[in-house]
């Protein structure tokens, strides 16, 4: 495609709307689409499992070659696997997993200050994780899920707090 | 008159085969019979050059051609036979530099996953009635970027938590991780 300096403002033929039409779908399909969702039977577990265990083995290298500060190479390859885990947990019935995994995203996405603290709140995170799926700990976990939670995020607050200024964060 | 769907070919993305399953069942319930399917950027980009698919749904994060680049051959490559379709950027990151950098690379709507039906169904509508007008530039070729993406999560969101790191958490309880675990393993186990 070629590139112009003054940039041009084009309508394309909308095909897709050429082709489908007006008027939506009624919502029965809709609901019908949920439940193929919530009624379908794979096994997330063994996936999770060998994310957790390429995290496992990118939080023992870190420690012991960069214990002062998570490397870029660690956070980029802990952050994706983090990711894949909180994207798929919940649409295979681990929504607890999620959960956790989402919590500690955030904070992979918006921290910018590390330390060997920071290893801590994400072996955490990883021990809670491998024990969500390895007793297949599905749903949300219930009151527990939310407790769970709560400490686990209040642990990320504490590390926030203690070392990150509010100009820190994004 | 409904959509119909049927008249209609999209091409879904993702290396990780039983969430293409999932989301292939998801867009036939809608009435999609057209799908095809693709592991990696690299063999999407070959099937969307052989069959020029009305819509693209793909991931983002993929081994080799990820979601990003395959948009890119779509929307520059010579060879794309339509650089203007409609394309769907799925992913489980939501914050907002990720959001931005898929708008700039030429992403028409974004979708958070874990997503439920009804997400992904808005999101199609969304291309159906809402096209969006589309920008040549010197840097930059795609959909026009004016309008917001919503890149929030908008999967089970249920907890206070959920609003991040500067939102108000709410009070932790006097348990300990540890016990809560515990609890959690026990009522699993006397529940299998």
């Amino acid at each position: 495609m070629q590139k112009n300096k003054k940039p041009k403002y084009l309508k394309p033929q909308n095909r897709l709307k050429s082709k489908v039409g007006s008027g939506g779908i009624d919502q029965k399909y809709i609901k019908e689409a949920e439940e193929v969702i919530n009624n379908n039977t794979i096994d997330f577990g063994p996936y999770a499992l060998k994310l957790l265990d390429g995290i496992k083995r990118a939080i023992d290298s870190g420690k012991e070659n960069s214990p002062d500060k998570p490397s870029d190479t660690f956070i980029k390859t802990v952050t994706p696997s983090f990711m894949q885990i909180k994207a798929h947990g919940a649409l295979f019935h681990y929504h607890l997993l999620t959960d956790v995994a989402n919590n500690i995203l955030h904070f992979m996405e918006h921290t910018k200050v590390w330390n060997a603290d920071a290893y801590k709140l994400i072996e955490a995170h990883y021990n809670t994780m491998i024990i969500i799926t390895k007793n297949a700990i599905q749903g949300d976990g219930g009151k527990d899920g939310d407790c769970l939670l709560d400490e686990l995020s209040s642990a990320r607050e504490r590390y926030i707090s203690k070392y990150i200024t509010p100009e820190q964060t994004s | 008159m409904p959509y119909t769907l049927a008249t209609a070919s999209v091409l879904i993305v993702d290396d990780m085969r039983p969430m293409l399953s999932l989301t292939k069942a998801v867009l036939s319930s809608f009435g999609f019979r057209n799908i095809y399917t693709a592991v990696d950027g690299d063999s999407a980009f070959e099937m969307f050059k052989k069959n020029d698919p009305d819509l693209v749904i793909t991931d983002w994060v993929m081994d080799g051609t990820d979601g990003l680049n395959l948009i890119k051959l779509i929307r520059e490559d010579p060879a794309s036979p339509n650089p203007y379709v409609p394309i769907i950027l799925m992913t489980g990151y939501s914050a907002r530099p990720r959001v931005e950098l898929a708008r700039d690379k030429g992403t028409t709507e974004f979708l958070v996953k874990p997503f439920t039906a009804k997400d992904l169904y808005n999101r199609i509508v969304q291309v159906i009635e809402k096209p969006r007008q589309f920008v040549q530039a010197q840097s930059f070729f795609g959909p026009d970027r004016r309008r917001r993406l919503d890149g929030d999560f908008s999967g089970h969101k249920k907890r206070e938590s959920d609003q991040g790191a500067s939102g108000q958490n709410r009070r932790p309880q006097n348990r300990l991780a540890a016990d809560i675990l515990k609890q959690l393993t026990e009522n699993a186990k006397s529940n299998s």
